[in-house]
């Protein structure tokens, strides 16, 4: 239990420390105040503890599939926001430019909610089992830890390098970490049978398992499956090469500006 | 980076908490398995044990009780008989008759079981135990060690916190030596005790600190120098000027213009002296006490003459006002400020000049009925060099724009307050200066 509980904070902690640590690095390169993200980090656990009182309610919706639904559309407006957050700073729109922050606080609120809402839920099902509440709030516990120590190490990682060279690397991995959680939103829609299941691709977990810790960083990291099936390659890739031809229109609207 | 202590602490627990972790996961992990191997040794002993106690061969149908709930034993005889069981365990085999381990459900559980082959009375033991009982075994176990981590990270959270303050306290040390010094102080850092990551630094701040102190003492000889270089020639100036206009009788514009000039030169050089010796790393306040009030009225009494030129009304109110203070100083102060009073107030014009003492010091307040400044230029005219020509007047006034400036020192010198507002006259200006009691240096 104590496994399975590391596991699944693990998940969910990484995947909401990267947007915030990416952003977090943002606004000290862009030598910016960083009260904004504290406030959105707020929000999304406020959110999180709503979100996590109506599931019960929200699964029901759509004949049994509500909270599949929800959390693709989660997944989708988190993409969104990334993607114009990527489109603004492109066009040389940086922070404390008002839509830039709002879109960096939405995507922090909109992560920490789901990814919160899914830890209290999973740790209030123990709330009667004395014996394995033990285990599992050790296992959240140890989760949360790496989690969030992955998320100090990567802020630290990205601050660590030249303003140039940091924004480079952070709008990168803002499109890796935009195009998995669209990759997640598939895996989402598969779940809810509103989209076909198929055969897996390949099977890499000979490899790197999806349970281990560096399944899990791949996982918060770029949607690391070890059977992936095709819908969700195509819709990663696709997600990737909207980001980037965003990224480059950005540039490129910017230079005819300039001229 | 806000804080070298926050950052630090911040980076050294993550990587704590990181490692400890991980290890923990791995050790856990290990020590499940270990656990595990320990009950299966276990089962095997108790199916051993089993075919010890119970040597009937012959088929008995009631059950025995069992040891516990989630124990179960069968024997079972070469031919595949049912010779005895415990009462847990149903009536078909739960495992095929063949030695080793076996998962298998039932009863709504999943259970762990061991097939034992009786080799002395050719029977079969099966021995199972539920596996999510022994799981919970398992893990119990393994959680008693790993509880104690999450007091010792936050154990060594605190320890690391203070132990980064003891180390970064020569840093503190050199900062609040740093912060307390006076802006004349350039004696060199002492600290005892530095580290060899900051001896260099001191070494620099201290090299630093002489180089500045000779540049200030080159640039004070230089004030000197100048002082009797640029006044002896002015003078000289002034009286060759005076003599050549009573040699000839000549006063034409051309003579009045140059002689405007040369007071100007003087005026500008005296004033870019004064500039300089009030400067706050120039001079430091004195823990002087004085009466500001009777410094006003001195300094009235000996610039009269300028203010009777211009038959200006010149009124002086108050009571004696002490504090703490340089006189020299203060006497330029009131110098610039009545000087610039009475260029800016018309002739027969009113000078205003009260000096109280308050709840906190003493507030000194001069006011003309000049044609005062606009609000938004209030800043301004502390500038060096900088003079506030009125565009509804076509007055000329003399001036080189270092008065306020000077006056702007005198204030940082002696930590007060200026404000700058409109006089109690139809128009012109009102400085109100807050001087406090005593110098906290």
């Amino acid at each position: 239990m104590l496994l399975n509980s590391v596991i699944l904070v693990l998940r969910e902690v990484l995947e909401a420390a990267m947007v915030v640590s990416l952003f977090m690095a943002f606004t000290t390169v862009s030598q910016q105040s960083r009260r904004f993200l504290i406030k959105a980090i707020l929000l999304g656990l406020i959110a999180g503890a709503t979100y996590a009182y109506f599931l019960p309610e929200v699964s029901n919706w759509l004949e049994g599939v509500g909270q599949e639904i929800t959390n693709t559309a989660i997944h989708i407006g988190i993409y969104c926001c990334l993607t114009v957050f990527l489109w603004l700073i492109s066009r040389d729109i940086n922070l404390p430019n008002q839509l830039v922050k709002g879109m960096m606080m939405t995507a922090i609120i909109l992560a920490i909610s789901r990814e919160s809402a899914e830890i209290m839920l999973y740790i209030s099902g123990f709330r009667s089992d004395h014996f394995l509440m033990q285990s599992v709030l050790s296992g959240s516990l140890i989760g949360l830890g790496i989690g969030v120590s992955c998320g100090i190490f990567l802020y630290h990682l990205m601050i660590a390098l030249k303003p140039a060279p940091a924004a480079k690397c952070i709008c990168i991995l803002v499109v890796i970490v935009g195009s998995s959680m669209m990759s997640q939103a598939t895996q989402f829609l598969i779940q809810a049978d509103w989209l076909a299941s198929s055969n897996p691709v390949w099977d890499s977990s000979h490899l790197i398992s999806e349970h281990s810790l560096p399944g899990q960083l791949l996982y918060a990291l770029m949607a690391y499956e070890a059977t992936p099936t095709w819908s969700q390659i195509l819709v990663y890739l696709t997600s990737l090469l909207l980001m980037l031809i965003v990224i480059v229109s950005g540039r490129f609207s910017r230079s005819i500006q300039h001229d | 980076m806000k804080s070298i202590r926050l950052y630090l602490l911040l980076i050294l627990v993550a990587t704590l908490i990181l490692v400890m972790f991980v290890s923990l996961l791995k050790g856990y992990q290990s020590s499940i398995e270990t656990a595990q191997d320990l009950f299966d040794e276990r089962l095997v002993n108790t199916a051993e044990l089993i075919a010890s106690a119970n040597v009937a061969q012959t088929t008995s149908d009631s059950a025995q009780s069992p040891t516990s709930d989630y124990l179960f034993f069968q024997i079972w005889d070469a031919k595949g008989q049912l010779l005895t069981r415990s009462s847990t365990a149903p009536h078909i085999a739960l495992s095929p008759f063949k030695k080793g381990f076996y998962d298998v459900n039932f009863n709504g559980f999943r259970w762990h079981n061991y097939v034992y082959p009786d080799p002395q009375l050719q029977r079969w033991i099966i021995v199972g135990e539920r596996s999510d009982v022994r799981s919970s075994m398992a893990e119990d176990i393994v959680l008693a060690t790993i509880l104690p981590a999450f007091f010792g990270i936050v154990i060594a959270a605190i320890l690391i916190w203070w132990l980064i303050g003891t180390g970064l306290k020569p840093l503190k040390n050199l900062s609040r030596q740093l912060a307390s010094k006076q802006a004349d102080d350039l004696k060199p850092i002492q600290l005892a005790d530095l580290p060899i990551e900051m001896s260099q630094l001191v070494k620099i701040i201290n090299q630093l600190f002489w180089r500045l102190d000779q540049s200030f003492q080159r640039e004070q000889r230089f004030a000197a120098d100048a002082a009797h270089e640029l006044r002896t020639p002015i003078s000289a100036l002034q009286i060759h000027l005076h003599n050549l206009r009573q040699t000839y009788g000549d006063d034409s514009e051309d003579w009045q213009l140059m002689q405007a000039s040369v007071d100007r030169m003087g005026h500008l050089v005296n004033q870019i002296l004064m500039l300089y010796r009030t400067a706050p790393e120039q001079i430091a306040a004195k823990d002087e006490s004085i009466d500001l009030y009777k410094i006003t009225s001195d300094v009235i009494a000996r610039d009269y003459q300028q203010f009777e030129k211009r038959q200006q009304h010149v009124e002086l109110i108050g009571e004696s006002a002490m504090m703490q203070g340089h006189v020299f100083a203060l006497e330029t102060l009131l110098q610039n400020l009545l000087n610039n009073a009475s260029k800016y107030a018309p002739a027969n014009g009113h000078i205003l000049i009260q000096v109280h003492p308050t709840e906190k010091g003493v507030r000194l307040i001069v006011e003309d009925d000049g044609p005062g400044i606009p609000a938004d230029q209030y800043e301004r005219i502390f500038d060096r060099f900088y003079r506030y020509q009125n565009e509804n007047s076509d007055l000329q006034l003399p001036g080189c724009g270092l008065g306020l400036a000077i006056v702007q020192h005198i204030i940082e010198m002696h930590h007060a307050d200026i404000k700058l507002t409109n006089s109690a006259f139809e128009s012109g200006l009102k400085v109100v200066i807050d001087f406090p009691a005593a110098l906290n240096k």
